[in-house]
Formats: structure tokens, C-alpha cells, sequence
């Protein structure tokens, strides 16, 4: 709440607490000096609200010193509220305009008397108190909303900034094998893995790029899984692109795309991975389609990222703007995630 | 001594150039490549290699579960490019272990590791079975019987093997080579220098094994083994 606000909130009450002893006053020549005396009541109460709000509530309830906040609240409280009555007492056969029938009090009514006002002010006591705890309380809120936000945008970048540590030594050792076999094919490969590298350092820094640069980033990914894999695996990739300009967040189809070679190449089984990515000028689909051949969860072959992350990329940068399906199909042969993002201005 | 050996590797190119150095190596006889454990499981089967280069990182049947389910006369030499499944590889006693991209030095070395290896088990079942050895002595190679062996005592470079007869046989041999050779428990170390035919001892003495006069001992480095013969030997 606004510093401002918050003062001008706190100066209305007490302008109306302490107004209010004019109320009971019928209008029959009050004067100052009996209006000041009667104010009491409200400055007490004011006391005991700010020492709880501003002092003991801070001081010693947060700082655990629980005890310490009840005696030190009871005894003001008692101390005040004792005090208060009898002033009030003194009030009243001052000016006399307590009512004629009034019988004399005794010992019982005196007591009662006494605690009506000590539990006014502890009341005030408790709402200072509670106030100042909703106060802090919100204010904690705040900073750890901020820090697990700052925490987010941490972790994306690295999570952006990360290639797999396993795809890259597996695709050095087939590179290596690779020049002793196909020296031009090797080096082909060593080229596509430093895009890779310069589209993993450097390109993704942005919130968005454009997606002919995605879509060259995910060719390169699958060129270099393909030299890993048996022939007989079948690995198809079609881009129909009509704006390559179209802006889009970097690194979010990859993981599936990952996902794909991961869950989806059975050593014995006929396999196959289809990568399609359409780019409209206010669309893109992103449509993987292979076969399914579910991994145990213990296998580290990937990001171990996963598609909670996948969900939270897209949450982050497209908020209500997507789409995303994904499961196997009805006889668990084949495996579809289908993002289709819709592009705002 | 040739070793008949088998690749198994998930991913063609790096099979392909493990097996090109098996081609290479004159002692490896490259029997099949295998693109999954399941699939060599089949031929193996029937063929069972003698040593396998296993990749550990591969799709339905790791290479570490594989290597569980092998019998135990098939050795392996891991391969993989992720330092962190070396502890678990050499608890399922592998040969050696291979760090992708591997180089055919690095092949090489592990492949000479297989290849003592299995000399070595070759000359100790041999040994075994007919009960004698060969031992270089002075020029000569002298026959020993193992059923005339007392007990061997290691000296700086070369051992004395000390014969029932009274004769003692002066070769050039280190102590561990010929632990390896002889078959256990019948001959067991029982200190640094030396080793001793068990059947053949007359008495033990304060824990010292007597042979006649001699009173050979038994060191803290050796004494379970020894304790564990008398215990299977003892009548009590």
C-alpha cells in the first residue's frame, strides 16, 4: 500500500476516535478544558496501538520473543486501563454530569468497570498488533515472489544456454569414427555442430529470433543425430515456411524434437521420426510424429528436462497464445506432439 | 592365441570403428557386431564370445545389465563416453574401460589386458590338469611335477622351488606370475616370499607352516586365506 494513503487511512481514524467524546456530550456548554480531559480515552488507545504496531509487534513477537510481547502487552494494558478508570472517575465528579439517579458504584461494579476498559485497550492492542503482522506479512510476500521470479528468468537462460552434455560427446565420438571412414562427410558434420554451437552461444540470447534461424538450428540437430542412427531408421524433416522472419522463442521445439529420438528409435523395431514446422504470418505449427518406443525412466540419454519445462517456456512466452497436444496414439505405435502458437503483434 | 571377440554398440559409426580395429589386431577374431544387447544376446548364445567391447549407454538393455545376465567366462571391456559409469563398469569386473572417441593405442592396451588375461588362465588350467609345469633353470627348462613341490620362496628376481627329494630349482620368475600359474587353494601365498603346497605341510607351529626343519611364515597380508584352509581342513 501507498506510504501516503496508508497515513492518510491511519489520521482519519484517530481524527474520528477523537472526536467521538463529543458525541456524549450533549451540547450543553461543553468546554475545552472538559473536552481535552475527556480525549484520554482516545490517546490511551492510540498508545497502546502504536506501541504494539510500531514497537513490540517488530521488536519482540517477529524476533520470536513471544513471552516477552505478552507480559510487556499485559502489563501496559492492566497499567493503562487501571489508570484510564480512574481518571475517568475523577472525570466524572469534576464536572458532575453523570446522571442524578446514579447509584453509588460498588466494589463489583468498580471491577467491572475496570475490565470494560482494560479489554478497549487491549482490543486496540490486538488490532495494532494484527495490522502490523499483515503488513510484514504481504511485504514478505513480495520479496519472495520477486526473488522466485528473478530465480525463473535465471534458470531459462541456463536452461536456453544448455547443450545437452551427452549429445555433444556422442557427437564428437561419431564425428571421430566419422573421419576415418568419410572424411567429407565429417567435416560436413563438424560444420553443422558449430552452428550449432554458434546458434546455442550466441542467437538464443534474444526473447525471440527468427524462425528460419530455429528452424536451420533444429536441420543441423537432426543431421547430426542421423549420422548416429542405422540406416534403417527413417528421419524426415519439412519445414513449409512462407514468413521466416516470423518471430519465435528459441529452444522450444528442440526439446521435443529431442524427446522424439529419445522415445522414439528402437534398436530391433522399425522406426521413424517426422519433424514438420509450418510458418504463417500469424501462425506456426510444430507437428513431431514417430514411432513409440517408451524409455524407462532411469535412462539420462537426454536433457532430463523434460515436458514440464517444454509447458513453462511456452506459459512464459506465449501466455494463452498455444496450443500443445501431445500422447501416443490410440494403438501406442506411433507418438504425436502437435504446438500450434498463435502470433500477436 | 587367438580371442574370439564381439562388438556391441547402438550407434553404426562407432561400432563400425571398433570393429575396424579388431580387424586390425592380429590376436582378436572379430566373430559379429550387434546393434543392442538383445540382439546379441540370440547369437551369442549359440557362439559365446570369449571377450566383448560393450557400450554402456544404449536403448531397452544397458551394457551394464547385460554384462549381469553373461556367464562368467566372458570378459568385458567397457565402452562409453560418459566417465560416470566407470565405477559401476569395473563392479561387474570388467577387463578394461574405454573412454569414446577411442583411439586404436587405447583399443590396443585393452586388447593386450584381454590377451594376458586369458594366457594366463589358459597356462593355469593347463598347469592344472596335468599336474606339471615347465620352469627355465641355468639354459635348461627343467619338468616339475606340482605333486613334488614342498613350497617356492621368492628371492629378488628369480624363486626357489624347494622338491620333496630334497632338490631346489633356481628360476628366473617373479612371485606373481607364479601365484597366478598354480592352482588355488592348493597353493597358497602365505607372505610376500613365499608360497606354499598345502597338502604338503607336516605341521602347523604357532602359525608358522614346518616343513622338516624349516618353518615357513605366515604374514598379516595372507593370514585369512591360510586361516580359511586350515578351517576347511581341520578336524575338531
Amino acid at each position: 500500500m501507498n506510504k501516503n494513503l496508508l497515513f492518510f487511512l491511519h489520521a482519519l481514524f484517530w481524527a474520528f476516535m477523537f472526536l467521538s467524546p463529543i458525541s456524549y456530550m450533549r451540547g450543553q456548554g461543553v468546554t475545552l478544558i472538559q473536552y481535552l480531559m475527556s480525549c484520554m480515552t482516545p490517546l490511551l488507545m492510540m498508545v497502546v496501538f502504536y506501541a504494539n504496531y510500531l514497537w513490540l509487534t517488530p521488536k519482540l513477537f517477529v524476533a520470536g520473543k513471544h513471552r516477552y510481547f505478552l507480559l510487556v502487552n499485559f502489563m501496559l494494558v492492566v497499567c493503562l486501563g487501571v489508570g484510564l478508570h480512574y481518571w475517568m472517575n475523577f472525570y466524572m465528579e469534576l464536572f458532575g454530569n453523570s446522571p442524578a439517579n446514579r447509584r453509588d458504584p460498588q466494589a463489583i461494579d468498580e471491577l467491572l468497570f475496570i475490565l470494560r476498559d482494560i479489554i478497549n485497550l487491549g482490543i486496540f492492542a490486538m488490532v495494532g498488533s494484527a495490522i502490523a503482522l499483515a503488513q510484514r506479512w504481504h511485504h514478505n510476500e513480495e520479496v519472495w515472489r520477486d526473488a522466485q521470479a528473478a530465480q525463473t528468468a535465471a534458470e531459462l537462460k541456463l536452461l536456453r544456454n544448455q547443450i545437452n552434455p551427452h549429445f555433444l560427446l556422442n557427437t564428437l565420438n561419431n564425428i571421430y569414427a566419422l573421419t576415418a571412414f568419410d572424411a567429407p562427410k565429417a567435416q560436413e558434420a563438424i560444420q553443422e555442430l558449430s552452428k550449432m554451437l554458434r546458434h546455442v552461444l550466441y542467437d538464443n540470447d534474444q526473447a525471440t529470433i527468427p524462425l528460419k534461424s530455429e528452424v536451420e538450428f533444429l536441420q543441423n540437430y537432426v543431421n547430426l543425430m542421423r549420422i548416429r542412427l542405422p540406416e534403417s531408421v527413417k528421419v524426415e524433416t519439412k519445414w513449409s515456411i512462407t514468413h521466416a522472419q516470423c518471430p519465435v522463442a528459441p529452444m522450444i521445439f528442440i526439446s521435443l524434437v529431442e524427446n522424439a529420438f529419445k522415445h522414439g528409435i528402437s534398436p530391433t523395431e522399425p522406426s521413424f521420426i517426422t519433424v514438420q514446422i509450418e510458418g504463417k504470418q500469424r501462425q506456426i505449427i510444430c507437428n513431431i510424429l514417430n514411432s513409440n518406443y517408451p524409455k524407462a525412466a532411469n535412462d539420462h540419454s537426454g536433457h532430463g528436462i523434460g515436458l514440464q519445462q517444454v509447458q513453462r517456456r511456452l506459459d512464459l512466452a506465449y501466455p494463452d497464445h498455444y496450443t500443445w497436444t501431445y500422447g501416443p496414439s490410440v494403438d501406442g505405435k506411433t507418438y504425436t506432439s502437435r504446438i500450434e502458437i498463435r502470433l500477436t503483434e | 592365441m587367438i580371442i574370439n571377440c564381439a562388438i556391441i554398440d547402438d550407434e553404426p559409426l562407432a561400432a563400425g570403428l571398433l570393429k575396424s580395429y579388431a580387424e586390425k589386431t592380429p590376436f582378436l577374431n572379430l566373430m559379429g557386431t550387434y546393434g543392442s544387447a538383445l540382439e546379441a544376446m540370440k547369437e551369442l548364445r549359440e557362439h559365446p564370445a570369449q571377450l566383448l567391447f560393450l557400450d554402456i549407454q544404449m536403448p531397452e538393455l544397458s551394457g551394464i545389465e547385460f554384462a549381469k545376465i553373461l556367464p562368467h567366462e566372458t570378459k568385458i571391456i567397457f565402452t562409453t563416453a560418459f566417465q560416470q559409469y566407470a565405477i559401476e563398469g569395473y563392479k561387474v569386473s570388467a577387463i578394461d574401460y574405454l573412454l569414446k572417441p577411442i583411439s586404436f593405442d587405447d583399443f590396443l592396451k585393452a586388447a593386450n589386458k584381454a590377451l594376458d588375461w586369458f594366457s594366463i588362465t589358459q597356462k593355469q588350467q593347463t598347469c592344472a590338469k596335468d599336474r606339471f609345469m615347465f620352469v627355465k633353470s641355468d639354459y635348461k627348462l627343467l619338468r616339475v611335477a606340482l605333486d613334488n613341490i614342498l613350497y617356492i620362496e621368492g628371492l629378488k628376481d628369480y624363486v626357489r622351488i624347494y622338491l620333496d627329494d630334497g632338490q631346489r630349482i633356481m628360476s628366473l620368475m617373479n612371485m606373481k606370475k607364479l601365484e597366478e600359474y598354480l592352482p588355488h587353494p592348493e597353493f597358497l601365498r602365505t607372505h610376500r616370499s613365499y608360497i606354499v603346497h598345502m597338502s604338503k605341510a607336516q605341521s602347523i607351529d604357532r602359525f608358522r607352516i614346518v616343513f622338516g626343519e624349516e618353518y615357513i611364515p605366515i604374514s598379516d597380508s595372507y593370514k585369512d586365506d591360510v586361516q580359511e584352509y586350515f578351517d576347511q581342513h581341520t578336524l575338531a
